[in-house]
């Protein structure tokens, strides 16, 4: 009895500590969608191994189109109105043009050398967030009148799992600019809009984040995901048994095994807690590197297989197994 | 012997009437306290029509209400379009989107707050201006059966409703997340 009652009090504590907790805080951006940079002229090419790919131009589109940027505003100054600033994509984009000018001539004062950097983290200095809001319209003029049709959409930069939208709105007058349409539009989206990604945090706060575990292994380890090992006292695939594990740790076991081979475990979406333990023993907010450090942790303890944690953001990490 | 048995026949219907008469009045007396309770609006039946996108935060709605008077089913208007921003949410239009409820789900700890908060004169007049000018006439005045109904334009000041309730706590903000 005084068992039952002990765990009961250990029950309601940890719930009340739970309430009392928060969770780590996307950063959103507003970016102009491809659909409208394709359209108007603000996409840029690069030559990928042989094959030509097109990607927006978001610095030369927010340099020449001022109805875009103006669009970004509004939505920035809804955001903020909600007290959840945003990252605004045009400061993101200079900062990084900065940063790219200061790594390129800062060198040591004894040895002339240059700041280490490897290929990933040249890969890594672009604009990042967590959650993307994409903001595309169409505009039509009849006359004096100019209609605007205008779409807004914010998705999961890892899952890619729509957080929000809302149905195209359509506002015209006589004789107005666009800046004036785009910003009766965003008014008119914005209680809707703010609602729902605010139900998206309330549904991540109470189930868990969606969150996309990539688990890979290197050329040279000695396992892979088929090898067999022994779980409770029977044989299993090491991929089965790191299954086991995410069904314990993940919001009431939910996640979704996209691809699954020797060399890949592809979670997509794993439902982690938005709350763990740190090394301190202490209760706080974690990421998605801070979900899967345990498991690399629990790998090394019951298999001795060393694995190396690349923390890609807020909804994303990779596990590479075989070593640091 | 038979004017005994009337005599009980009589007690047991009279017994009979006042058991089902007593939840009755009991029930009245409920109702009577929910209509003035801060919740009433929430199960009212709104007759109301968003008629454009507000600026700068605010929602322009034609709002029908009845009352004994004139100024009556203005004052009742008035306190509809708020309670409709709070309970119900703004129904979409030619013009405008559908707004959600700001406070959908009403808890009853909060059930004093809003008495006092939509009692005539209360600070749900800080949150909605009439937009025509005088009393409603012409179709928005209907003369009816113990008095009128009318239908007025009005805006309400939803922003500054939404962050009053977050700092009173009534409804959370989404920062309160992190």
């Amino acid at each position: 009895m005084k068992k039952h009652i002990l765990a009961l009090m250990a029950l309601l504590i940890s719930l009340s500590l739970g309430a009392q907790m928060k969770m780590k805080k996307p950063t959103i951006m507003v970016v102009p969608a491809d659909v409208w940079c394709n359209e108007n002229g603000y996409m840029t090419s690069y030559d990928d191994m042989g094959t030509t790919r097109w990607v927006p131009d978001y610095k030369v589109a927010l340099q020449s189109n001022s109805e875009i940027r103006s669009a970004i505003a509004s939505i920035g100054n809804i955001m903020a109105d909600y007290s959840f600033p945003l990252k605004n994509l045009e400061a993101e984009l200079r900062r990084l043009q900065k940063e790219e000018a200061e790594l390129s001539v800062t060198t040591s004062k004894d040895s002339f050398a240059m700041l280490a950097e490897s290929p990933v983290d040249r890969l890594r200095r672009t604009a990042q967030c967590d959650i993307l809001i994409d903001i595309s319209y169409r505009k039509i003029l009849y006359g004096p009148t100019s209609q605007i049709v205008f779409n807004i959409t914010a998705i999961d930069a890892y899952s890619s799992m729509e957080v929000a939208a809302c149905p195209p709105v359509q506002t015209e007058a006589v004789d107005a600019p666009i800046e004036i349409l785009l910003d009766r539009a965003v008014q008119d989206v914005k209680a809707t809009f703010a609602t729902k990604i605010e139900e998206y945090f309330k549904d991540t706060y109470n189930k868990g984040r969606n969150a996309r575990i990539l688990l890979k292994r290197w050329e040279d380890a000695f396992v892979d995901f088929e090898s067999e090992v022994t779980y409770s006292g029977k044989e299993a695939e090491l991929g089965e048994v790191i299954q086991v594990w995410m069904n314990d740790h993940c919001v009431d076991g939910q996640y979704n095994l996209v691809n699954a081979t020797g060399n890949t475990l592809d979670f997509n979406p794993a439902r982690i807690p938005v709350r763990g333990t740190n090394l301190a023993g202490k209760e706080v907010p974690i990421d998605a590197a801070g979900f899967v450090r345990p498991l690399a942790k629990w790998l090394k303890n019951e298999y001795g297989i060393e694995s190396k944690v690349l923390p890609k953001g807020l909804g994303e990490a990779w596990l590479v197994i075989g070593g640091k | 012997m038979n004017h005994f048995r009337r005599i009980v026949v009589l007690g047991l219907m009279a017994a009979t009437a006042l058991a089902l008469c007593l939840p009755a009045a009991a029930q009245n007396k409920k109702s009577r306290m929910e209509n003035v309770g801060g919740n009433f609006f929430a199960r009212y039946n709104y007759e109301v029509e968003t008629v454009g996108v507000g600026t700068e935060g605010t929602k322009s709605l034609k709002v029908w209400a009845y009352g004994k008077k004139v100024d009556e089913a203005v004052m009742m208007a008035k306190k509809l379009a708020v309670a409709a921003c709070i309970y119900r949410g703004l129904p979409a239009s030619t013009y405008a989107l559908a707004t959600p409820a700001l406070y959908p789900d009403p808890q009853e700890e909060w059930e004093d707050y809003f008495e006092d908060f939509f009692e005539d004169g209360g600070p749900y007049l800080n949150y909605v201006n009439l937009t025509s000018d005088g009393d409603p006439s012409g179709q928005d005045r209907l003369k009816m059966k113990g008095g009128y109904k009318v239908g007025v334009y009005v805006q309400v000041l939803y922003d500054r409703l939404r962050k009053d309730l977050e700092a009173k706590g009534v409804i959370k903000s989404m920062d309160s997340w992190f």
